[in-house]
């Protein structure tokens, strides 16, 4: 016979998060007392500066500091609520308790984000107070962007980093793959754009997209300092909002499917151990391949594979415990450098069409060209930086690449969807000549520099002359400069490319200009050679040798 | 009722339970026995949902416990070590059980707190190993499951706090209907409580009986005769087993024991005597008639 018994109503799934609390309170309160301390007690310390300092300095290094330690103490909760997950004993009792694996992971994760947010609410309100007190009203909103800010960051590292707490399967083997896998990826991407230097014709190096594409943590991070270099993007909390919905979902189906008795293994997964094990086989094939061989020579491939496999067996041993899965290991290493000899070879070839791609004149909306003699030069109409651009994949000469005279050219688009596209070159500008005059003696390029002048805040132009390593420094007035500015515009028409940029040529003048504008500082060079002759005899008719110190400056009155 | 139909879980390339079929009965003590590594721990942890099977079915009353907080909320599973929180003491971890478990009752654990001479304010890690399993059985009891699994439940218990566990589950099945399993390498420990035990070996149950029915049906006989007679004529009794010394005769059969006895004495013996065999005897019995090694399942 069964005797009833009384039952109350419960919410487990609340109880575990309540619990979880409750139990880390003592290590919340230290972590909130140590972050107030750094923000905003550093800057109550500091008032004396502060109210002297423009506001926006308190909202752009002070929220950093926070989004770190949020980011920080979520991932570390996280790692400690789960730590039940890597032994039998421990995993019994929580795995047998009446909530649902869903519930469970969700009750102990949300603990761990709401005792991490503790301290960065109260610190980020303190911040507040103190900022209302010695600024404007306009900082205090912007801290409460960089709040929200902090918090998506927050909730993307812990809903990553809870991938990798189910996949282990101890707290040893956890730290290693955490480490691993974000650390190599960070250096992946260093050795993909090396990689991508080297052997895609016309790559812009970029280094911060591919790590933004293979790292959510570099991804959330260069978000959030892109809020203080543009403004707001809300296209930042989408596509963050859809990481963080991505990632947990992940990890609850994990969770859901992962075995119970895989605790105290080294993983409960063994993807998680593939996937680590190749991206630091990768980076050993790379680091011991250049470290015999600067290219990608035979000997870079021999000693990139022994690298890979070295790193492999290494990893292997420290994650099996025992040398016994070699040949696994073996088979990883392999497959790290035939990765890597895949990309190389895609790369030769064009990178996928990279090599050759041009935007269509049609989805321009401007175009910006920067080589060796210039400062940018934009264009509304990309015409002529197309036609340079043609060129210069049209007349693409691979030898190109070990002349040693060989100089950049830089291309941007701004493409009307809102993309850039960008591509660096490094060529013999004796090919392309005809197209660099183009846009060198095009108004686009020395209109600017004109209006700098006309506008600038000084009524004078420093100037550095190097006529054959004769040096003057001297200076001229702004319509000195113009008219200076204007012989030499009129007869750069009639020279060449090579002239242009061949310093060590006989009677090659060079100068170096920079003066105070209205909103900034500008500086640049111009570079003269013999055929210049209105140019040099106008410089020579100003005795610049004579005038060894400035004027005194006249303030530019609005 | 738990129930088992072809359960099956692999670890690895090894088949920790192999095709396993059973029921047990609510309100009732089951004994599971059987060698390290037979399977046992596998099983309750199958039982109690921390495990999922990789072939077959468990559940209690037709629902599969894995990942069904209806189930486990009925179900305390007590594994062979004892798990608490870290830093806790025995008022936390009630509270925690409190809070996880609806039908925890504190009057239970209160009683309880008389029974086992523990201090609730001192931290469990300074404990022993018996009075942590004490703690945990504690804890176990006062949540009032309808099934109670205890993993090596005797392990670390001396002989007093054995006797009293073993009346407390008793008092458990008579007065509330749970379900105990208790699983344990030592047959002697189940002897006295269990009302059916199951024999695990490598993976498969070898052995699923109810010991009322093994006791009533099994015995052993001594008998001597003043000459050696021909072997065939015990072929009309159910003879699991067949020694002699000497003169005297030992049977193991099967049967009701006065037809047994009529029968031997009809063959005029010097000497008859009917002995009810042990626990032990009796699965040994039952065990070699099926061919096993038993000194390598009963260890």
């Amino acid at each position: 016979m069964t005797l009833k018994t009384s039952s109350r109503k419960i919410n487990p799934a609340l109880n575990m998060f309540g619990f979880t609390i409750r139990k880390n309170i003592g290590l919340i309160v230290l972590i909130t007392i140590a972050t107030l301390l750094i923000c905003p007690g550093f800057i109550i310390s500091n008032l004396e500066n502060i109210k002297t300092a423009d506001s926006e300095i308190l909202s752009v290094d002070n929220p950093c500091i926070l989004t770190v330690i949020g980011c920080g103490t979520v991932v570390v909760f996280n790692l400690i609520n789960f730590l039940f997950l890597y032994s039998k004993r421990s995993s019994d009792v929580f795995l047998s308790v009446p909530l649902t694996r869903t519930e469970l992971l969700v009750s102990r994760c949300l603990a761990g984000f709401v005792f991490s947010l503790i301290p960065i609410v109260l610190s980020y309100i303190s911040l507040g107070i103190v900022v209302n007190l010695v600024s404007t009203s306009t900082a205090v909103t912007s801290i409460a962007i960089c709040f929200a800010y902090t918090v998506m960051c927050m909730l993307v590292c812990s809903s990553f980093s809870m991938i990798f707490v189910v996949c282990a399967g101890s707290a040893f083997d956890l730290v290693v793959s955490f480490a691993g896998i974000n650390i190599g990826l960070i250096v992946v991407s260093v050795i993909l754009s090396t990689i991508f230097e080297e052997c895609i014709y016309g790559y812009s190096t970029d280094v911060l997209s591919i790590m933004k594409i293979v790292s959510p943590f570099v991804l959330v991070g260069s978000g959030f300092c892109d809020y203080f270099n543009n403004s707001f993007d809300l296209l930042f909390f989408i596509k963050s909002g859809i990481l963080v919905i991505i990632f947990t979902l992940l990890s609850v189906i994990l969770f859901n499917k992962r075995k119970a008795e895989r605790g105290g293994d080294a993983y409960a997964y063994r993807f998680i151990y593939v996937i680590c094990s190749l991206i630091i086989s990768f980076c050993g094939a790379f680091f011991l391949g250049s470290l015999f061989s600067g290219d990608f020579t035979v000997k870079f491939w021999i000693f990139a594979l022994i690298g890979a496999v070295l790193v492999a067996v290494a990893y292997s041993a420290v994650t099996h415990r025992t040398f016994k899965n070699f040949k696994g290991a073996v088979m990883i290493g392999v497959c790290a450098t035939v990765v890597m000899a895949i990309i190389f070879i895609i790369s030769q070839n064009g990178g996928l069409g990279y090599a050759s791609r041009i935007p269509q004149k049609q989805d321009i909306k401007n175009a910006s060209v920067h080589f060796f003699a210039t400062d940018t030069i934009e264009y509304n109409d990309p015409s002529k930086v197309l036609s340079l651009h043609k060129s210069l994949i049209n007349n693409k000469d691979k030898s190109d690449k070990d002349d040693t005279d060989k100089r950049y050219i830089d291309i941007i688009y701004r493409l009307k969807n809102g993309k850039k596209f960008e591509r660096e070159y490094t060529v013999d500008y004796s090919k392309y000549g005809k197209e660099l005059m183009t846009l060198y003696n095009s108004d686009e390029h020395w209109k600017p520099l004109k209006s700098k002048f006309k506008d600038s805040h000084s009524l004078t132009v420093s100037i550095t002359i190097n006529n054959n390593d004769s040096w003057i420094n001297s200076y001229l007035t702004a319509d000195e400069f113009n008219e200076f500015l204007d012989l030499y515009i009129e007869e750069s028409k009639n020279t060449n490319i090579v002239e242009l940029i061949m310093r060590t040529e006989n009677g090659c003048n060079i100068v170096y200009y920079w003066g105070d504008g209205k909103d900034n500082f500008y500086n640049g060079s111009l570079i003269f050679g013999n055929s210049f002759k209105n140019t040099k005899a106008y410089l020579d008719s100003l005795d610049l040798n004579e005038r060894t110190s400035e004027p005194e400056r006249i303030d530019y009155v609005d | 009722m738990i129930k088992a139909e072809n359960l099956t879980k692999i670890f690895g390339e090894k088949k920790a339970l192999d095709s396993v079929s059973f029921e047990i009965d609510d309100g009732s003590i089951y004994g599971l026995v059987g060698s390290n590594g037979s399977g046992k721990s596998t099983l309750l942890r199958l039982i109690s949902g921390v495990y999922r099977p990789d072939g077959g079915r468990i559940g209690v009353d037709g629902i599969d416990s894995f990942n069904n907080p209806t189930v486990k909320s009925q179900i305390s599973f007590l594994g062979d070590t004892p798990y608490f929180l870290p830093q806790s003491n025995l008022q936390e971890m009630a509270r925690f059980y409190s809070s996880m478990y609806p039908k925890f009752d504190r009057d239970m654990y209160k009683y309880l707190l008389s029974v086992f001479p523990l201090n609730p304010k001192a931290r469990l890690s300074s404990f022993s190993k018996g009075m942590q399993r004490q703690a945990a059985l504690m804890l176990s009891l006062s949540s009032l499951p309808r099934y109670i699994l205890l993993d090596e439940a005797f392990d670390g218990l001396d002989v007093v706090m054995r006797r009293v566990l073993a009346n407390l589950l008793i008092e458990g099945v008579e007065k509330r209907g749970i379900t105990a399993v208790i699983s344990s390498h030592n047959l002697r420990e189940l002897e006295d409580m269990c009302d059916r035990l199951g024999i695990l070996h490598n993976g498969k149950i070898l052995l699923n009986g109810d010991m009322e029915g093994l006791r009533l049906n099994m015995h052993k006989v001594q008998v001597a005769f003043s000459g050696v007679p021909e072997m065939s004529v015990f072929s009309k009794l159910d003879v699991i087993k067949i020694e002699h010394t000497g003169s005297l005769i030992s049977l193991v059969v099967k049967g009701d024991e006065d037809e047994i006895m009529n029968y031997i004495k009809s063959l005029s013996p010097v000497f008859a005597e009917c002995i009810e065999p042990t626990l032990e005897e009796m699965f040994v019995y039952e065990l070699e008639a099926t061919g096993y090694d038993v000194k390598n399942i009963l260890s």
